[in-house]
């Protein structure tokens, strides 16, 4: 299984790789920070539709790193190839940061701050309906300096939505550079733990540990089996590629001709 | 100690148009920031009304991702707390996703003059214009308490993110 899901990654990150040379757009690190976990979490989550029109299972990303998820989609058949070969062409709906796109991304993300308590939303009416399924929210550890995020952190804590799973793209920079250098957000679990979330830390690169975080029981204990679940996955911006690992310039860097060649020689092996 | 008047007003006109349409459609949930002494409590809605706390920015995108699950959020706060502190939300979650909304914003009566700009409006359309600019937005302000009852049944009737001033 650890191998199809690295094969699966590796092909993932040249279609996204091409995606972003083809837009001429940005957050090419942060896409490969995060396409190991979301390549298998877009595997596991039961994304059959509901009579509301969304899905079982739930996954709202960062919406910056919506070209993953047009890649993981169509790849499955569920958007239309166009989402990959037309990313980011005037006059599509196929933009850089995400708009909703129901049923399969069903809340725009764009603006940071919302994907958690959209996240808490979404759980919160899953209870009061008694649905099944489970709402996953990806977001960066960027998201922690939001004030919105801990509004929602209380929130689904309060409530105990053990129905929601939250992971953690824990890479160490925004945009302009390290998090420790703007506004550090260290420690990361402790901060968790303290609202009353059951925390585990994985290597977000480890598509074992990031399948078994996902399955999540074995992580939780006692009265915490009824609590939201936190998933710190300590990841590399720009893993991959190595000239682009933990560059932040990569960030906002557009990718030229020869770039896009050096990388993808790279990820051919 | 003071007595605790329950005088019918446009809030509990509100209120009470809003339970009398819970009794049958049990889609309807109540979100309210930490507001609404004597006019709501626990006993409103039991299962479906929510006191989220001082969270007015998460309770309005809480709001339009549950309107998005098919049920029917009704956010109470005043005035400045359901607009101006959540225009973005307003704006980004509700509006941008048709998400059937019923924000309702609290005047407030006299006594409210001297809670100071931060609770009250700095001119007559403050809010008004801001809601005027959302994709969208149905604004209804009700001048009398018949007004009230007609309107939050029209903005029921429909699935449009609306904005109704109590």
């Amino acid at each position: 299984m650890e191998n199809d899901y690295k094969n699966l990654a590796l092909e993932l990150r040249r279609t996204v790789l091409k995606m972003i040379h083809h837009a001429q757009s940005s957050h090419i690190g942060s896409c490969f920070s995060s396409i190991d976990i979301m390549t298998v979490l877009y595997e596991l989550a039961d994304l059959s539709l509901l009579e509301n029109g969304l899905t079982k299972d739930i996954v709202l990303i960062k919406s910056w790193n919506v070209a993953n998820a047009y890649a993981c989609l169509a790849r499955k058949g569920l958007l239309p190839q166009e989402a990959v070969e037309r990313y980011g062409d005037e006059g599509t709906q196929w933009t850089t940061i995400l708009e909703p796109i129901p049923p399969y991304l069903p809340f725009g993300t764009g603006a940071m701050g919302y994907i958690l308590p959209a996240g808490v939303g979404f759980a919160l009416a899953k209870k009061i309906k008694g649905e099944e399924g489970k709402v996953y929210c990806i977001i960066s550890d960027a998201e922690m300096q939001i004030g919105s995020t801990w509004e929602a952190a209380i929130i689904a804590a309060h409530h105990k939505l053990d129905n929601l799973v939250l992971i953690i793209d824990w890479n160490g920079f925004g945009a302009m550079g390290k998090l420790k250098e703007s506004s550090d957000v260290e420690p990361l679990g402790d901060k968790w733990e303290a609202f009353n979330w059951n925390v585990s830390r994985i290597n977000g690169h480890h598509y074992g540990d990031i399948e078994r975080a996902l399955v999540g029981e074995p992580f939780v204990e006692g009265h915490k089996q009824t609590m939201p679940r936190v998933i710190i996955a300590r990841t590399t911006k720009g893993k991959g590629v190595s000239f682009m690992e933990n560059q932040n310039l990569y960030h906002y860097k557009q990718l030229s001709d020869e770039e896009l060649s050096e990388a993808l020689g790279e990820l051919n092996g | 100690m003071g007595e605790i008047i329950q005088k019918e007003d446009h809030r509990r006109v509100f209120i009470n148009t809003l339970l009398e349409l819970a009794e049958t459609d049990d889609k309807i949930v109540l979100l309210i920031p930490d507001v609404g002494f004597n006019y709501v409590n626990s006993d409103t809605l039991p299962g479906r009304y929510f006191n989220t706390g001082v969270t007015e920015y998460c309770t309005m995108v809480m709001a339009a991702a549950m309107a998005l699950s098919g049920l029917k959020p009704y956010v109470y706060s005043m005035i400045p707390f359901v607009t101006f502190r959540t225009h973005e939300m307003v704006r980004n979650a509700v509006c941008c996703h048709k998400a059937n909304v019923k924000i309702l914003g609290v005047l407030g009566g006299p006594s409210y003059k001297m809670l100071g700009p931060s609770h009250n409006l700095l001119h007559p359309m403050e809010d008004v214009n801001m809601m005027q600019e959302m994709p969208g937005m149905q604004i209804y302000l009700p001048q009398t308490n018949e007004d009230v009852r007609a309107m939050v049944l029209d903005a029921y009737s429909h699935e449009k993110p609306s904005y109704i001033r109590l």
